[in-house]
């Protein structure tokens, strides 16, 4: 059911003499919200100004919800809604001029549109403010309405987390997750923050020097494709570390594998550094932990053990070099 | 055609969100009425309604005339009685007998006393009496050789040439009347053209102006006879041109060409007007109101341009830098939509502020200097003569004056996206705007007709070419700092169009061809 909304195809983009984008393919579907990894440098902006109609292609081609972008622009961009690096807006009007004159541009008159997405991205006591008065958040938040005022089929967000609060972030993810997985909207999202990437998409694609070095699945959706129907992944139980114990005598990882009956010791190993490792499904993991701690023992923490993205990003793109 | 109209609304927005706006609005409105009331301050006499058309009556009679007799006094206090050196004790002495001749004309002839003409003719025979007498007392004041020289020089030559012109001129005094001072003037002075055509031109020319009996206000006005004599000067050159088949003014005896020959023509027809009907256009009012409206119109399109040039020279290099151009290139428009949007923006903008001005001029004209009666325009062209109400004519001018705005706007908003800088666009317009009027006139000093012929201001001064072809001819041989502009309007309106086009080419190239 969902479709490829943006669909690059071998873009290539240069600067002189450098190559920032370089034989890029990838696509975004409806309904996911693609992240769009890299350092510094890497291509990002490049590839989605490119997108926005900022920058042109050298080769290759762009196509965005069918519609070819330099033989159906119009068509083609009126499916997009963005933020390119920061939110610039025109600062000697308020934020609400700012996305009337947007939303004119798309040929949108209905006003209740534009209330609501300043509700929704909370900034209804603040929006008849000029723009040259507000923060940098309070910028971010604007642009995200005008991004979304016309209810674009693709979302294009550079960097968004920058310069929002703790607060804005999380109601950001819910946001994106919210348009991406109930209406359907095609999201991509550029950033450095893993973390953020990891709690926010579905897939990310790893980019470095202009190339598109891996595409994953990630969160929910890695889980569900590693373990198939039955949900079964890999955890990681930490037990206590003597060292936090306050003299207390703890019990060893033998002394832990020990205490559980027969036939979960097969399931169970132990790892190095006082821990246990199982391939488990969710039902499995519930009875394992309550086994433990009936037995008293204490444990400090459980981990998902898969390759986590920040592993994936630093073997993907050489961490720790130097900027291309 | 909706999406248009969206980015037109948007970026007119933009623009009347200017400060840079009310700051030119506010010069445009101050400025005109200002200049105004500054010109009419120094105009001395008008009856009640603002026009003269009436004789003055006793007590205005008695007003002039004591005007005058007040310059003198005061002017006299300039001069110390007991210096000793010639020129000082002349303007003393002229200026003394110049306000007893002026004093005994008003006790017995007002009318006359209060005639600016008179007035002056009683100043030459003061300053001939004075330096009569102090050449005949120059051995007891002990005066050089060259003070005598200089006394001599006043006198016209000798005694007996200034004897003889003080017969004449008080015979001309006696007579008073406006057709004696005339046959004075056409006998006594120099002419700029030698030759009996040019004497039989003048003669002419004069006669044409309505008699003292026909027409008597203006006889009261100070600019009106001096008005009236450049005019029969140039009637006389202009017709003494034609007839010799060459440009008498100009030095060289080169042929006239057709187009000149046109232009002559031209003029006389607007002089025929003119001197058949001097009373509203040649009187100082009117003058001052002309004088007064063409530096507001002049200073009110410096105003323009510079705003323009500002305006349009910003106008997509601060989206560029303040990155607000990202809303607009995100939009589903095309970029050609984009810069078109901007630059009717522009031209309509411009359009709104040069009817302003034209409003704000004719309104403080009509406030300031009564009804523009007196402003009537006349234009010759082509051998068929407009007589013009001042509105209609200042709105064309205005019209025609908004080509240049509008060709302002085409330039600056293509050097503006072109550069993508504002201080560099903005210091780049105004710098080849004001380059561009230097250059044409070092050219012009030069005399290089053939440069000229391809410079943009002078092409694109459609106003003053269509609207006074022929009196500019005439001044401009005048000052003799300009060469004749032979310039067909033809070409000019093809040279705009090519330019136009051109600066739109290289603005739309730009904007809609590079990365942002
Ligand atoms: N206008 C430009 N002219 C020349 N080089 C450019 C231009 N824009 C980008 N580059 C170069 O292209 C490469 C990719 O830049 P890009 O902005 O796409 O990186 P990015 O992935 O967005 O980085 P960041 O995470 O820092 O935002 C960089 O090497 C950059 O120097
Ligand atoms: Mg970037």
């Amino acid at each position: 059911m969902s479709e490829d909304i943006l669909k690059l195809n071998h873009l290539t983009k240069q600067f002189g003499r450098r190559k920032a984008v370089d034989d890029l393919t990838l696509s975004v579907r409806s309904g996911e919200i693609f992240g769009f990894l890299g350092p510094n440098g890497a291509g990002k902006t490049t590839t989605i100004k490119m997108v926005m109609g900022f920058l042109f292609e050298d080769t290759g081609h762009i196509e965005i919800g069918g519609y070819d972008l330099r033989h159906q622009y119009g068509k083609a961009m009126a499916q997009v809604g963005g933020i390119v690096e920061n939110p610039e807006m025109y600062g000697q009007f308020s934020g609400r001029q700012n996305l009337e004159m947007y939303a004119r541009l798309h040929g949108l008159k209905d006003r209740r549109r534009i209330d609501e997405v300043v509700r929704l991205v909370g900034m209804d006591k603040r929006i008849n403010e000029k723009v040259k008065r507000y923060s940098l958040g309070m910028k971010q938040r604007v642009g995200l309405a005008q991004a979304l005022v016309h209810r674009p089929r693709l979302l294009i967000l550079d960097e968004p987390t920058n310069g929002l609060d703790p607060d804005g972030i999380h109601q950001l993810r819910d946001l994106l997750k919210n348009l991406a997985h109930q209406e359907g909207v095609a999201v991509m999202v550029s950033s450095h923050q893993l973390a953020e990437m990891q709690m926010m998409c579905d897939r990310v694609g790893i980019i470095n020097q202009g190339r598109l070095l891996d595409v994953r699945l990630v969160g929910q959706a890695a889980a569900g494709e590693a373990g198939g129907a039955a949900g079964i992944r890999p955890y990681r139980i930490e037990l206590l570390p003597p060292e936090a114990a306050r003299g207390q005598a703890v019990p060893t990882a033998q002394e832990a594998l020990a205490a559980l009956p027969e036939g979960w010791r097969n399931l169970v190993h132990i790892a190095k550094g006082q821990a246990l490792e199982a391939e488990l499904d969710p039902q499995q993991l519930q009875e394992l932990l309550g086994m433990l701690l009936a037995a008293g023992i204490p444990l400090s923490q459980v981990l998902y053990s898969s390759r986590s993205l920040e592993d994936l990003y630093f073997s993907v793109t050489g961490g720790g070099q130097a900027l291309a | 055609m909706r999406k248009y109209l969206a980015l037109f609304k948007n970026e007119w927005m933009k623009l009347s969100h200017r400060a840079l706006l009310i700051v030119g609005i506010v010069a445009l409105l101050v400025v005109p009425p200002l200049v105004a009331v500054s010109m009419r301050s120094s105009v001395t006499y008008t009856d009640n309604s603002g026009s003269v058309s009436q004789t003055p009556d006793q007590s205005q009679l008695q007003e002039l005339a004591q005007v005058h007799l007040d310059e003198l006094a005061e002017q006299q206090s300039w001069y110390d009685p007991a210096a000793s050196d010639v020129y000082t004790q002349l303007e003393y002495k002229a200026n003394e007998l110049a306000q007893t001749a002026l004093q005994s004309l008003m006790d017995s002839r007002l009318d006359l006393a209060a005639r600016p003409y008179i007035q002056d003719l009683l100043d030459q025979q003061a300053r001939l009496q004075a330096a009569l007498t102090l050449a005949q007392n120059s051995q007891a004041q002990g005066f050089s050789e060259s003070d005598q020289l200089s006394l001599l020089n006043e006198m016209g030559g000798s005694e007996v040439a200034a004897e003889q012109t003080l017969t004449q001129l008080g015979q001309v005094l006696t007579d008073g009347s406006f057709e004696a001072y005339r046959d004075y003037l056409l006998e006594t002075s120099g002419s700029v053209v030698s030759g009996a055509d040019y004497q039989a031109a003048l003669a002419e020319a004069w006669a044409m102006v309505p008699t003292e009996d026909q027409q008597a206000a203006w006889l009261y006005d100070s600019s009106a006879y001096t008005t009236l004599r450049s005019l029969t000067e140039q009637y006389a050159a202009a017709e003494v041109s034609m007839a010799r088949g060459y440009d008498v003014l100009n030095g060289t005896e080169q042929p006239l060409r057709a187009q000149e020959r046109q232009s002559f023509q031209d003029l006389l027809l607007e002089l025929r007007y003119e001197l058949k009907n001097p009373a509203a256009s040649v009187t100082e009012l009117a003058q001052a109101a002309n004088n007064s409206d063409s530096v507001a119109k002049q200073l009110n399109l410096i105003i323009l341009c510079i705003g323009i040039l500002i305006a349009a020279g910003s106008f997509v290099s601060q989206e560029m830098e303040t990155g607000s151009i990202k809303s607009l290139i995100i939009s589903p428009t095309r970029r050609y939509k984009i810069y078109l949007a901007k630059l009717g923006a522009l031209l309509l903008i411009s359009l709104a502020l040069a009817v302003f001005s034209w409003l704000v001029r004719l309104i403080s004209l009509r406030i300031v200097f009564g009804p523009l009666s007196g402003l009537t325009q006349v234009i010759a062209h082509n051998g068929s003569l407009h007589v013009w109400n001042y509105w209609q004519y200042t709105a064309l001018d205005a019209g025609l004056g908004y080509l240049t705005l509008a060709v302002i706007v085409f330039f600056a908003l293509a050097v503006s996206t072109v550069t993508r800088r504002t201080a560099v666009a903005v210091g780049l317009t105004l710098g080849s705007y004001f380059g561009l009027m230097v250059t044409e006139s070092v050219l012009a000093n030069f005399g290089w007709k053939e440069a000229f012929r391809f410079l943009p201001l002078m092409n694109l001064d459609f106003s003053t070419r269509l609207l006074s072809d022929a009196s500019r001819l005439m001044t401009l041989k005048q000052f003799g700092s300009t060469p004749q502009v032979n310039i067909s309007v033809g070409f000019s309106a093809l040279y705009v169009l090519i330019l136009a086009g051109l600066l739109l080419w290289m603005g739309l190239d730009s904007f809609c061809r590079r990365d942002i």
